[in-house]
C-alpha cells in the first residue's frame, strides 16, 4: 500500500489510462480514513480534474513525463498536493465561466476547472519551495 | 495497475436507441461514449436513452459528452433522456445543476 495512515503519495507517469489507479487508491486510503462515500467522490473528482488538467495542457499528453500526487489528513481536513514540471498553469488566475453558464449554453470542455472549485475549500499555486523548476498545487477540502 | 473499466452498449429498436455503459467514465474513456451518440446521429436516431444502471463513476469528461450532444438531439425533434441513475451519481447531478438540462430517471433502490 502507498501509504501510511493519514499520507497517501503515488508518482504517476502522465497519461489518462492511470486516472482509475488513482481513483482507487484514493478510495482505500480515505475508506481506511472513514470518509464517507459522498466526501470520497469529491476528492476523487477533484484529484481526477486537477490531473486529467495537467496530463492534457501541462504535459500535452506526454506519457514520459511523471507527477506526484500526495493526499494528507489533518484533523478532518483532506490536503492534496500535487507536484509536476510541465507548463505552468495557475488555476487560481484562471477565469472559468460558471456551471450555470454550461446549463445555458451546453457544450463539451471547460467543466474541469468549475468541478475544482466548486469542490474545494482553498486552493494555492506555488513555486516548488525547494525547486524552481516543479509547480505546485495545494487544495483543501 | 487496474484495467480502465468502461463499456457501451448500443441495443436499436423502432422508435428508440438504448446506450447501457459500465463502469468508470473519465478523459480516458470518454471517447468509447461519444463514438458510440455521434454513430446514431450520423443515423438520424435521435431518441436516444442511456442507461446508467452500471455505472459507477463519472468526471466532467463523461458530462461533457451529454453536453456536446443535447442541443444537437433536441433540435432534431429528439431526446437524451438519462435513465436507471444511482443515487450517488443523481445527487452529483443535480448538485452541479445539471438534473434541470436533462430528464433523468433515478434507479429504485
Amino acid at each position: 500500500m502507498p501509504y501510511t495512515n493519514n499520507i497517501l503519495k503515488l508518482k504517476l507517469n502522465a497519461d489518462t489510462k492511470n486516472l482509475s489507479f488513482l481513483r482507487r487508491s484514493l478510495f482505500e486510503f480515505l475508506s481506511y480514513n472513514k470518509f464517507d462515500e459522498q466526501k470520497i467522490m469529491e476528492v476523487q473528482l477533484v484529484v481526477d480534474e486537477l490531473c486529467t488538467n495537467l496530463i492534457k495542457y501541462s504535459y500535452q499528453s506526454d506519457t514520459t513525463k511523471v507527477f506526484e500526487v500526495s493526499v494528507e489528513i489533518i484533523d478532518k481536513t483532506i490536503k492534496i498536493q500535487i507536484i509536476d514540471e510541465g507548463k505552468p498553469f495557475d488555476l487560481t488566475k484562471y477565469k472559468s465561466p460558471n456551471i450555470s453558464e454550461h446549463i445555458k449554453n451546453p457544450h463539451k470542455g471547460g467543466l474541469g476547472i468549475p468541478f475544482i472549485k466548486l469542490f474545494s475549500n482553498k486552493i494555492k499555486y506555488l513555486p516548488h519551495p525547494n525547486d524552481p523548476h516543479k509547480n505546485l498545487t495545494e487544495i483543501l477540502i | 495497475m487496474e484495467k480502465n473499466n468502461f463499456e457501451a452498449i448500443v441495443k436499436e429498436s423502432e422508435n428508440i436507441v438504448s446506450i447501457a455503459i459500465s463502469g468508470f467514465l473519465d478523459a480516458h474513456t470518454a471517447h468509447i461514449l461519444e463514438g458510440a451518440i455521434k454513430e446514431q446521429i450520423e443515423k438520424k436516431n435521435f431518441n436516444i436513452e442511456i442507461d446508467f444502471k452500471n455505472l459507477d463513476y463519472i468526471s466532467s469528461a463523461g458530462f461533457g459528452v451529454f453536453m456536446e450532444f443535447i442541443e444537437e438531439i433536441r433540435e432534431n425533434a429528439g431526446d437524451l433522456v438519462l435513465i436507471n441513475m444511482n443515487k450517488k451519481i443523481r445527487n452529483l447531478f443535480e448538485l452541479l445543476g445539471f438534473d434541470l438540462l436533462f430528464k433523468i430517471q433515478t434507479l429504485e433502490e
